[in-house]
């Protein structure tokens, strides 16, 4: 798919911006702080309802602004689309924030999710090999909820239920008595088969994932070495890995390793009820899709521990470019592709390596300070910006 | 800017309503003075009036203007029936499907620990006392598909089901994270008469 139009209206640093998009690499340049990973950014807002930066939805409004717009015309599969998402903050008034598909108003924010499908790659990505394990959570779920309907529905109930449950945990915790407060076991429930849900959506992803992965990583470190994606379960401990030659996930075997919800969810809750003393001691839910992670091994030595710099930049491009071939093989159409930053983080090597992966990818945002010697060699055909205060120029 | 007394206040009372910010109350503190005399008291009356006749029946805590109200005082209704709902509008919704002829009970709520909310807040010490004075047979939990109105639910099944009376819940087939009052007449018609037991 591909944006056909882009505009914004007191995004950030732009006061108005109207731009006709089309299939293809569109290089961003740019000198710093002119507003290139804003422009990024607004899309990404509009695919996922929040930013990809550490921000607030205020943060977004142009300063002095009292509300900010983004809006999007969108060639997909099915046809054209057009995405509108508007949010203001008034003082006295509060927030609001509204969404519109094809014009119309959408009732629940998480109507705009999986309509206008992103890969985002920020330097930040570099970290998803060595940084903690909420990052390759967080990678995992920003794929499930753009892809997966069910996913994106059990994973705001995850939240809030989690959110709920801490605090009955917490006021047990404070309350220095023994006895289980009687709501417990209903917020035990309504996470167990939220939860459920999750670790099975992530099991699917990640055993497709797995192959896609191996197969970018081969492809960008010509095949000196061998990466392999499991998933951490802390239901059940370190027996409900799943590693590529070790598969015992809650019994299931290496071609199904997914298990069904319904038996997750009986295992998620006797687990909760094993660990009842020890959740009341420490005020908080211990086991659940919240603490596991996305496991890393290269030549079956962990990632997260031993990869050197240069290999954390190959794993964390080779996962990017397996998330966009996931995309395709489950939407049936590749993702906007949102790359900001990162070529001035790869050496020559990578960059051409990167470039012939994304040879097929149907339009990509690449955002870089300097046209380089060699940038229009490695992307030829890409269409050239210049974004200059929140102006946006195209060039030749 | 200064407003005459009378009109500040106005303006303050009605930025206190939800949804209404400084902006919409002046815009309506003047829409009110400029209607005629006869309709801003009719408005001033039926603001008055509420709160003077509408209480919670207190049998099941429905609003009503007669205690006990139309729906507990009308023998024709199943009695051995009893739907637990969240809030009147509930009631309003369910009625409003013609499908059931039962009685009903608003909780006036949902468990919310993040905000305080718990079994102590909502109608359920007076829904257990019904239980054991009325002739139940059937108790259909209907709280909201939101996570707060199944763990609301869950809790409450698991306080009945000890008694030995059947409990049911609303199929699925409501959108998940709706509140039911948004839910149109057809699909809870539905989802009522494919209720299922709760395990
Ligand atoms: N809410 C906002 N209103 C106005 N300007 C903003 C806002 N947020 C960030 N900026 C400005 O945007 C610029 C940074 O844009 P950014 O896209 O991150 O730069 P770069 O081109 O280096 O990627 C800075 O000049 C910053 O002051
Ligand atoms: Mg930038
Ligand atoms: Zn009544």
């Amino acid at each position: 798919m591909h944006l056909a139009t882009l505009r914004l209206q007191n995004f950030r640093n732009y006061p108005a911006l109207e731009l006709p998009l089309q299939p293809g690499v569109h290089l961003i340049l740019g000198r710093n702080a002119q507003g290139k990973t804003n422009l990024l950014e607004s899309i990404a807002y509009l695919a996922l309802g929040r930013s990809f930066r550490v921000a607030s939805d205020r943060d977004l409004i142009r300063w002095g602004a009292p509300e900010m717009r983004v809006a999007a015309g969108v060639d997909g599969r099915l046809g054209r689309f057009t995405l509108e998402l508007e949010y203001s903050w008034r003082p006295g008034e509060g927030a609001t924030k509204q969404a519109r598909l094809n014009g119309l108003k959408v009732e629940r924010l998480s109507q705009l999710l999986g309509n206008l499908l992103v890969v985002v790659f920020t330097p930040g990505d570099l970290e998803l090999v060595k940084g903690p394990p909420a990052c390759r959570r967080r990678m995992l779920d920003t794929e499930l909820v753009q892809l997966n309907a069910g996913y994106r529905s059990a994973f705001a109930r995850y939240q809030r239920a989690l959110a709920q449950r801490n605090s009955v945990l917490r006021a047990w915790q404070a309350s220095g008595s023994a006895a289980e407060p009687p709501p417990l076991a209903a917020w035990d429930q309504e996470l167990a088969e939220t939860g459920a849900r999750l670790v099975v959506g992530r099991l699917q992803a990640v055993a497709r994932l797995r192959k896609l992965a191996a197969e970018a990583h081969a492809a960008l470190a010509g095949g000196s070495e061998r990466l392999e994606l499991g998933y951490e379960c802390s239901l059940g401990g370190k027996r409900n890995c799943l590693a590529n030659d070790e598969v015992y996930l809650f019994g299931g075997s290496p071609e199904s390793p997914a298990p069904d919800v319904t038996s997750l969810t009986e295992v998620f809750l006797s687990e909760l009820h094993q660990r009842r003393p020890e959740e009341r001691r420490r005020g908080t839910t211990l086991v659940g899709p919240h603490r596991d992670d996305l496991a890393l091994w290269l030549d079956r030595r962990d990632a997260r521990i031993y990869a050197s710099q240069g290999q954390q930049r190959t794993v964390s491009l080779a996962l990017k470019l397996a998330e966009v071939r996931y995309f395709q093989q489950v939407a049936g159409e590749f993702p906007v592709l949102l790359l900001d930053d990162v070529l001035s983080e790869l050496d020559e090597g990578r960059q051409t390596a990167l470039a012939q992966a994304l040879g097929p990818v149907t339009q990509v945002f690449l955002t870089a300070t300097a046209l380089s010697p060699g940038l229009r060699d490695v992307w030829p055909g890409s269409f050239e910006y210049e974004v200059q205060d929140g102006k946006v120029t195209r060039r030749g | 800017m200064l407003y005459p007394e009378p009109m500040a206040r106005l303006m303050a009372e009605l930025g206190r309503l939800p949804g209404v910010g400084p902006k919409t109350a002046q815009r309506l503190a003047y829409h009110i003075l400029r209607m005629p005399r006869e309709q801003a008291q009719a408005l001033a009356d039926a603001i008055v009036r509420l709160r003077q006749e509408i209480r919670y029946c207190s049998r099941c805590f429905n609003l009503t203007d007669v205690d006990p109200c139309r729906i507990c005082q009308d023998s024709s209704r199943q009695q051995d029936v009893l739907c637990v709902v969240q809030e009147p509008r509930d009631v309003m919704a369910i009625e409003g499907t013609r499908e059931y002829h039962g009685l009903y009970h608003v909780l006036h709520g949902a468990l919310s620990p993040l905000q305080g909310i718990g079994p102590e807040n909502l109608r359920i010490k007076e829904l257990l006392s019904r239980l054991q004075h009325e002739p139940i047979q059937e108790v259909i939990v209907a709280t909201n598909p939101t996570v707060e109105g199944e763990a609301t639910g869950l809790y409450i099944a698991r306080l009945v089901r000890p008694l030995g009376i059947r409990t049911t819940r609303l199929a699925q087939g409501l959108p998940m994270g709706a509140d039911l009052e948004y839910t149109d007449e057809a699909t809870l018609a539905q989802a009522l008469v494919g209720r299922k037991e709760i395990s």
